[in-house]
């Protein structure tokens, strides 16, 4: 092997190596203080995974007890109505 | 299951079901879920943003007034308690909703006006959406919550000129009240987050 190689089959090597390592950054991780970060990211992935299921379940929940309220209210009128 | 016979009319009942909710409330809450959903990403961003700068407020821009806003907050709070006054007003007696639904507005106009008021004073003190990240985050967030306040008192103007002429359903009202609920739910938020 040539010295011209050598040094670009080191290169290559180096390049390689550090890839990687620029891959594993994080686009948002630019402070200084590591563990406000991660706390942060923590809090926001709680947030937006838990929201959507709090929302869609309050939805569900307050239509069942409207669907409740009315069939109720229907079986009291039933009740009224109905001769004896 | 009998034939249908020829020379006559077979009428058939349908049993249709009342929906849960009028269909305005309904769809009304489907758009304020996805709406919430908009603001918890651009709160968990600027929550993002804010603990990995190293100075807060950045350097060379104004910190955002927080104590000054809180009576803009109250004014926002209280539109909305009027509104549920409103609501039981109605419901008893469409007339005596006139009063407390035109204080929920005036209080809501109130709100944007100061809003509106807080933005000038900002822009003079040399924030803007480009000036910094707090300037994008602050423009984008209040301004999202400014549009959405906007549209929300027209539909409560809307709503009390319905009522002024007589013509106000009550699923008219209910699904402004959603909407004004949902903006004066969420600013708190936004206030604390934001502002602080």
């Amino acid at each position: 092997m040539t010295a011209a190689r050598s040094v670009r089959a080191a290169s290559a090597g180096a390049v390689a190596v550090v890839l990687p390592r620029a891959a594993w950054a994080c686009a948002v991780c630019t402070g200084q203080d590591d563990a406000a970060v991660s706390l942060a990211i923590l809090k926001g992935t709680a947030l937006l995974s838990l929201l959507p299921l709090a929302l869609i379940g309050g939805l569900v929940w307050f239509l069942r007890r409207r669907a409740r309220e009315i069939e109720s209210a229907r079986g009291a009128f039933r009740e009224q109505e109905s001769p004896r | 299951m009998n034939p249908p016979a020829y020379g006559s009319v077979r009428v058939v009942a349908e049993q249709r079901r009342e929906p849960l909710i009028p269909n305005g409330v309904m769809g009304m809450l489907i758009f304020v879920v996805t709406e919430a959903m908009l603001f918890a990403g651009l709160i968990s961003a600027f929550t993002i943003t804010r603990s990995s700068a190293v100075v807060w407020p950045p350097p060379g821009q104004p910190r955002l007034p927080f104590e000054a806003t809180a009576l803009n907050t109250a004014a926002l709070l209280a539109s909305a308690a009027a509104l549920i006054w409103a609501r039981r007003c109605f419901d008893r007696n469409r007339r005596t909703a006139r009063l407390p639904l035109a204080i929920a507005v005036l209080l809501g106009a109130f709100f944007v006006v100061s809003q509106g008021a807080e933005w000038l004073a900002m822009l003079r003190q040399g924030l803007t959406l480009t000036s910094s990240q707090l300037g994008s985050f602050f423009y984008v967030i209040v301004g999202f919550h400014a549009l959405h306040a906007v549209v929300a008192l027209a539909a409560l103007v809307y709503t009390w000129v319905r009522l002024q002429r007589g013509w106000l359903a009550s699923s008219q009202l209910g699904t402004a009240q959603v909407f004004w609920y949902f903006v004066a739910g969420i600013w708190p938020i936004l206030w604390l987050v934001v502002y602080r």
